[in-house]
């Protein structure tokens, strides 16, 4: 079986060399169950050569478009299928069998409940049920169940319209809050929707009333949007933050990929993202892939030791990011601390060479 | 669309800020002379031949800039029996760049300038401007040539060396401005767009499509080079010594992102396919010294691994660097969603010609072949009914040539007067 949490250790607390070999063990027998379960892998693997030795930088990554083009799957179980939001055309379909999935669910509760506590509470979530409903489940779905198990009771404060938009029901979000009190409670948004959501209620001058100041704020999703709209990072959280009257820190933003479930990387105080002991993080330098130092920017690879039922334990993102700690962020943790930078802008052919037009 | 303007930095023939109206005062001012048109082509070949024999001059700043072999492929372009060969292929009588011509008992022609040639250039291949204004000056144009903001002002040096070459050098010289200005300065664009009798275009889609789009007079002709992809034929067994690294420098040359560049080659099946798939990988890392590349954007770097991955998760052998820089793919098929330049090449085994006509797009360019003789007639003359417009030898897919994309660019240049002689 392959290792996947250590008995009473917390997910940012090992050593160096401890981290290290642990997930390189790990990480062996993780390639080698896919080699054996998934033929494109198979196929991938055979262009490198490896043994349980082998630096977690040799190992091949799937880039995170493959998950567009093939079903990949490494398991004749029952799934779910995972989707991507699709906000840039196809959508990654990701296979999660029941193994994978509680796996996923242990380490995003693992993780979460580092960064805001292990006590339920009222978990507002800004979109509708609906989007957590049916056999298979799209990226927001799946960021809005991460948090479930830090609930105790959950509030859907938006509807789906019969047009497919999402719409704010106020009267509930009201009733949500008279029912709350002055309780601290989690609440969730995919990032573009909780703007827009919060937006609507600035102008129509929401009041939240008393509002406990230990609850959180969290969202996540992508910029994409947000930098198409020229809103930055601070002034996201300053108004969120302000209209509820809570700290800018109580918004927290977490990074993770649909490709990629169970692994969340939420900002800490400090504002940077942490890599828990099973997983690992390396940036790789354009043009070279080398994996690019402490304050280098680079492209992002992903690895984690939890995904059996699809080759999705180490992929290589359409993201740009920097390591900014090998280990000791300020914030106490340890491991890899890392920011997200930006997207990956698409690329334009320089010269007069040209796509191929069968 | 939005018109911004931000000026135009006007660089030959003074280097200095222009404003639109000055610019266009500039150009107008070319079209009221007559100098150009008076002169006799034996006179421009004369002094375009003399500027090829300057351009091997060792302290000559082009030398310098671009290296010998890229100056010496221009200069063998620019030398007299060259050119009178250009014109000959397209069967033009030099002459009549001059007076009527007779071609018939009843009929003459005359070549005519289109006017003001404005000329977009691309910014990946270095001088290439130059062979198109030399085009352009034969045909007794006056030219405006838009340079990229990629590229360094290579016109300059050669047009002050024209300039030096005499009388008739100069009349040419001072017939060509050439500008730079921001490719989103979309008013600077429209007015040099305005101006055109004749648009020629270099580049990839999004600017050839912009380009295009412009304003324009009713009457402009536009001559459009590229976007194209191009590929190659061969049978090892007709690979002559040495042909393995010109291979290698076709796909190099330009960082593989010019229409003329080598994106996946078929390789008749001889048994040892993946030790030419190794030969290839070989010589082209023994070639990376002589050909510098960009350092890659990270949508590049993305685009490699994502080709790599592909075509490994496909089946195929990959030879390829740690980093970017090389990648060679053998498969039994070729996938069309994996070309991405930068030294990424495919090669595809084939049996039997037939087996290749299929994979050849729509907007192919060049298909460089090396096969033996009885193949090389029926692969070209099948495959020019699929578009492909040139079959150079290995070694020379990107030099230069005319025709280029099926176009008779010096043609294209003039209009041809036709008359009822009495």
């Amino acid at each position: 079986m392959i290792p996947l949490f250590l008995d009473n250790v917390s997910p940012y607390s090992l050593d160096t060399d401890e981290n290290c070999r642990f997930f390189k063990e790990g990480l062996f027998k993780m390639h080698m169950h896919q080699v054996n379960n998934c033929k494109e892998y198979r196929n991938l693997a055979t262009n490198f050569s490896l043994t349980d030795r082998s630096e977690v930088s040799k190992y091949p990554f799937v880039p995170v478009t493959m998950f567009k083009e093939y079903d990949l799957r490494s398991t004749d179980a029952k799934t779910k299928i995972l989707k991507s939001s699709g906000t840039t055309g196809q959508v990654s379909r990701i296979y999660v069998d029941r193994v994978t999935a509680t796996r996923q669910s242990l380490s995003s509760y693992n993780i979460l409940s580092d960064f805001i506590g292990k006590e339920p509470r009222p978990y507002l979530v800004f979109d509708a049920e609906k989007t957590v409903r049916g056999s298979d489940m799209n990226a927001r779905g799946a960021a809005i169940m991460s948090l479930a198990n830090f609930a105790s009771e959950i509030y859907f404060l938006m509807d789906l319209n019969s047009e497919g938009l999402i719409l704010l029901n106020t009267e509930r979000l009201h009733g949500a809050m008279d029912r709350i009190g002055e309780k601290a409670f989690i609440a969730y948004g995919f990032t573009y929707i909780l703007w827009e959501v919060h937006k609507e209620l600035q102008k129509v001058g929401f009041s939240a009333g008393p509002v406990n100041s230990g609850s959180l704020i969290l969202h996540s999703g992508g910029w994409k949007k947000m930098v198409d709209l020229s809103v930055s990072k601070d002034e996201y959280s300053r108004m969120i933050s302000n209209l509820w009257g809570l700290k800018e820190e109580n918004v927290i933003d977490f990074y993770g990929l649909i490709e990629q479930g169970g692994m969340l990387y939420p900002d800490c105080a400090a504002g940077f993202k942490h890599v828990p002991y099973w997983a690992d993080l390396i940036i790789r330098d354009a043009d070279t892939l080398k994996e690019a130092g402490v304050d280098e920017t680079g492209l992002i690879q992903l690895l984690s030791l939890l995904p059996l039922s699809s080759p999705s334990h180490s992929i290589l993102t359409q993201d740009v990011g920097r390591i900014e700690f090998p280990d000791n962020c300020p914030c106490g943790r340890r491991g890899k601390a890392f920011t997200f930078v930006s997207r990956v802008e698409s690329s334009q052919v320089r010269g007069c060479s040209d796509v191929y037009l069968s | 669309m939005s018109i911004c303007h931000d000026g135009i930095e006007l660089l030959y023939p003074e280097a200095k800020e222009v404003s639109l109206i000055e610019f266009e005062d500039c150009v107008c001012g070319l079209r009221r002379r007559s100098a150009l048109l008076d002169m006799g082509v034996d006179e421009i070949l004369d002094s375009l031949d003399s500027v090829s024999r300057q351009l091997l001059n060792r302290d000559n700043e082009l030398i310098r800039a671009y290296g010998p072999d890229t100056v010496s492929f221009v200069s063998s372009f620019l030398s007299r029996r060259h050119l009178e060969e250009l014109i000959q292929i397209q069967r033009i009588d030099p002459k009549s760049y001059d007076r009527f011509v007779k071609v018939s008992a009843k009929k003459s022609i005359r070549k005519m300038p289109m006017g003001v040639v404005s000329q977009w250039i691309a910014g990946n291949v270095p001088l290439l401007g130059i062979l198109t204004l030399v085009l352009s000056m034969i045909a007794k144009n006056i030219n405006v040539m838009r340079l990229s903001s990629q590229q360094g002002d290579y016109l300059t040096p050669f047009l002050r060396l024209l300039l030096s070459s005499g009388a008739a050098g100069r009349t040419m010289s001072e017939n060509v401005v050439v500008v730079r200005y921001n490719s989103k300065d979309r008013g600077a664009a429209e007015s040099q767009s305005l101006l055109s009798d004749c648009r020629l275009i270099f580049g990839g889609r999004k600017t050839v499509e912009e380009i295009v789009e412009l304003e324009h007079q009713w009457h402009v002709e536009d001559i459009v080079l590229g976007p194209r992809i191009s590929m190659g034929v061969i049978d090892p067994k007709f690979l002559s010594p040495g042909g393995m690294n010109r291979l290698a420098s076709d796909i190099l040359l330009f960082d593989q992102l010019a229409c003329s560049s080598p994106q996946f080659v078929f390789v008749k099946n001889n048994g040892r396919a993946e030790a030419i798939a190794k030969d290839l990988y070989d010589s082209m890392k023994s070639m990376l010294p002589n050909f510098p590349r960009h350092p890659l954007s990270y949508s590049e770097t993305f685009d490699i691994c994502e080709a790599r991955t592909r075509l490994m998760m496909q089946g195929a052998k990959i030879f390829c660097s740690t980093g970017t820089r090389l990648t060679v793919s053998l498969s039994p098929s070729f996938n069309e969603g994996s070309i991405c330049g930068n030294g990424f090449v495919q090669l595809v085994t084939f049996d039997d010609l037939n087996e290749i006509y299929g994979y050849i797009p729509k907007n192919v360019q060049t298909v460089v072949v090396s096969l033996g003789e009885g193949d090389f007639a029926r692969f070209t003359e099948e495959a020019s009914r699929y578009g492909v417009c040139r079959y150079p030898v290995v070694g020379e897919s990107n030099l230069f040539e005319v025709p280029w994309d099926g176009i008779e660019a010096l043609s294209r240049l003039s209009s041809t007067i036709v008359r009822t002689d009495p």
